[in-house]
């Protein structure tokens, strides 16, 4: 498999999935969404694949410990989000009463 | 990570959603995407170094600061209620700007040969029709770079300029709301002025969560209620003094709001017999008290619904007394309590306040951070109870240093404002010749009730120490406040004067 360098801020796309994310923070891993290498330009069709038991959702943040690699999803698709082969844990938000 | 992002998850997922709306136009979230994407290449093209705002609220704020954005570049609010000499010492502070403004500002602003200056109509225009196709979004790493500039209000010198960074702002919403958690039917009533903190944080925490946001141009008590009642508003966002004012048009109309959820309050002092009117005039909204600075991205502490029903049930004087305390500190932040030498303290100690964490900026333009290991200092001094609840005494700069003695006003005001005579208090330092300082009581008195100065003075004296007690007490018609209700302590210390003893 290709490896693509990852840099903050960049936009990449599941090759398997409709899921989408963005680069918080950079690490040099192989990322891949539903098992599949994740790539830098949205492909023209999307099928479903099986792993929709483990979707990345929409506006959720996911980090590999490991490499300290924490992505943003901007679509959800069915996952799992990995990095090297780790699957990347969900960062919780503590929604909050709002003070704003 | 660029907060513009934010903005196009919540337009991509709910593009139809009215975001923003004011008296006179109404955003999408599409709408609000779309445009902030043609004026920020508009404003990258044309080369700004940041785009600044003397202005009321308008659907022109969300616009310009999600178009800085796209654009890599601060946006810097403006309090256009300074001077006109202050507010022009401050745009000659910004490099290469464009003020966006109106007939008035852009007078005020005359023979300035820094900023371009434009009208807010046509730069809205311009960003809703533009006239060339835009727009890709940017979507480099700006995480280093300032989203907003933000001056202090300066009651201590030179205002000085808060640099927020994008990753101190994502870092906040992200941490604290879900994307597109809000109903289709949920509203934020906005009435902070849009040069403040907590205008800017409600920007960014209600279009995360996809809720459409109701601007006020301004506060006035009576637009306030029809504005809630006609949107039929879920929540806002209001300072003590505001909430006052709303509780006595509420009970004067007869209205309820039944579609308000929830009131937050904060920026500054909230008496307890107010919170308590409030709880009992609206038993279906709940109340949350956020305490946040400028430089710590808006909230850091909340006393939440919850929070407040416990307090006002409880027996326990411990508990009950939390309906005085700004909560405890947000999920993903560190706060202590420190002594002089910087070791923490106990709860129940007295100290100063630090606080770390990914929401912290902790830096101004020009003298680069403040931070110490992370820490940032807030200059406002409190205490912790024993389950981490915080209590506020006011800014490190307003102590009173009698005889070598630290006197924090609060302590003071909160016995003095037990007394039925005592509408609102005061407490501030004047020069001794004996003790250095002293703490002097300004007091505005109860309509129809009358104060024993004596008695007051045996009051604190009895609750607190003799060190406590003012010197003397001066009757007064009103506080000075600014617009977001913090009492202006050294315009207090200018009646002192006048009040010479």
């Amino acid at each position: 498999m290709s490896t693509i360098t990852i840099t903050p801020g960049q936009r990449l796309y599941s090759a398997a999935s409709t899921a989408e994310i963005i680069v918080v923070k950079a690490a040099s891993v192989e990322l891949s969404c539903a098992w599949e290498p994740m790539v830098t330009a949205r492909p023209d069709s999307t099928p479903q694949s099986p792993g929709a038991d483990s979707p990345v959702q929409l506006g959720k943040r996911y980090t590999d410990e490991k490499s300290g690699l924490l992505v943003l999803c901007t679509k959800g698709g069915a996952g799992p989000l990995t990095a090297d082969g780790n699957i990347l844990g969900e960062l919780q938000t503590q929604a909050l009463p709002s003070s704003d | 990570m660029n907060i513009s992002v934010l903005l196009s998850i919540v337009a991509e997922t709910t593009p139809d959603r009215v975001a923003v709306r004011d008296a006179s136009t109404g955003l999408s979230y599409g709408q609000l995407n779309r445009a902030s994407s043609a004026l920020g290449a508009k404003l990258k093209a044309e080369g700004f170094e940041n785009v600044s705002m003397v202005d009321t609220n308008s659907v022109v704020f969300p616009v310009l600061f999600f178009a800085a954005a796209k654009a890599g570049i601060p946006f810097v609010p403006l309090n256009y209620r300074l001077a006109d000499d202050q507010l022009r010492r401050q745009v000659e502070r910004l490099d290469n700007t464009l003020v966006v403004t109106d007939a008035v500002g852009a007078r005020r602003l005359e023979g300035l040969t820094n900023p371009t200056i434009r009208h807010r109509a046509d730069v809205l225009a311009s960003a809703l029709e533009p006239a060339a196709d835009a727009v890709v979004d940017r979507d480099d790493d700006q995480s280093g770079t300032a989203a907003s500039w933000l001056f202090t209000s300066g009651t201590t010198g030179e205002p000085k300029i808060v640099v927020l960074k994008h990753d101190s702002l994502a870092s906040y919403v992200l941490g604290t709301v879900d994307a597109v958690s809000a109903d289709e039917t949920d509203a934020v009533l906005v009435s902070v002025p849009p040069y403040h903190i907590a205008g800017l944080a409600s920007v960014l925490t209600s279009m995360f969560a996809g809720r459409r946001m109701v601007y006020l141009e301004a506060f006035d008590a009576g637009a306030w209620v029809d504005a809630a009642a006609r949107e039929a508003v879920t929540q806002a966002m209001v300072v003590p003094t505001m909430l006052q004012r709303l509780l006595s048009v509420l009970s004067e109309r007869g209205e309820t709001l039944p579609q308000l959820r929830n009131l937050s309050y904060g920026g500054g002092r909230m008496p307890i017999e107010l919170i308590e009117a409030a709880l009992a005039q609206l038993p279906h909204v709940g109340f949350t008290n956020a305490y946040g600075l400028t430089e710590t991205s808006s909230t850091i502490t909340l006393l939440g619904p919850e929070d407040h029903r416990a307090a006002l049930e409880s027996d326990d004087p411990i508990v009950r007394a939390r309906l005085g305390s700004v909560g405890r500190p947000i999920p993903g932040l560190e706060l202590e309590v420190r002594d002089e030498d910087g070791s923490p303290v106990g709860p129940r100690v007295q100290g100063e306040i630090w606080v770390r964490g990914p929401q912290v900026s902790g830096e101004y333009k020009g003298k680069g951070s403040q931070l110490l290991d992370g820490w940032f200092c807030t200059r406002d001094e409190g205490w912790l109870d024993e389950e981490g609840y915080l209590f506020l005494l006011g800014r490190v700069d307003d102590v009173i240093v009698r005889g070598g003695e630290n006197i924090s006003p609060g302590e003071i005001e909160d016995v003095l404002r037990t007394d039925p005579g005592v509408a609102d208090v005061a407490v501030v330092a004047e020069a001794d010749e004996t003790w250095g300082e002293v703490p002097v009581a300004v007091i505005v008195v109860a309509k129809g009730a009358a104060i024993d100065h004596d008695a007051l003075k045996v009051l604190v004296r009895s609750k607190l120490r003799s060190s406590r007690a003012p010197a003397r007490i001066i009757e007064v018609e009103q506080l000075p406040y600014n617009e977001t209700g913090k009492l202006l302590r050294h315009s207090v210390r200018d009646l002192l004067r006048e009040h010479a003893a």
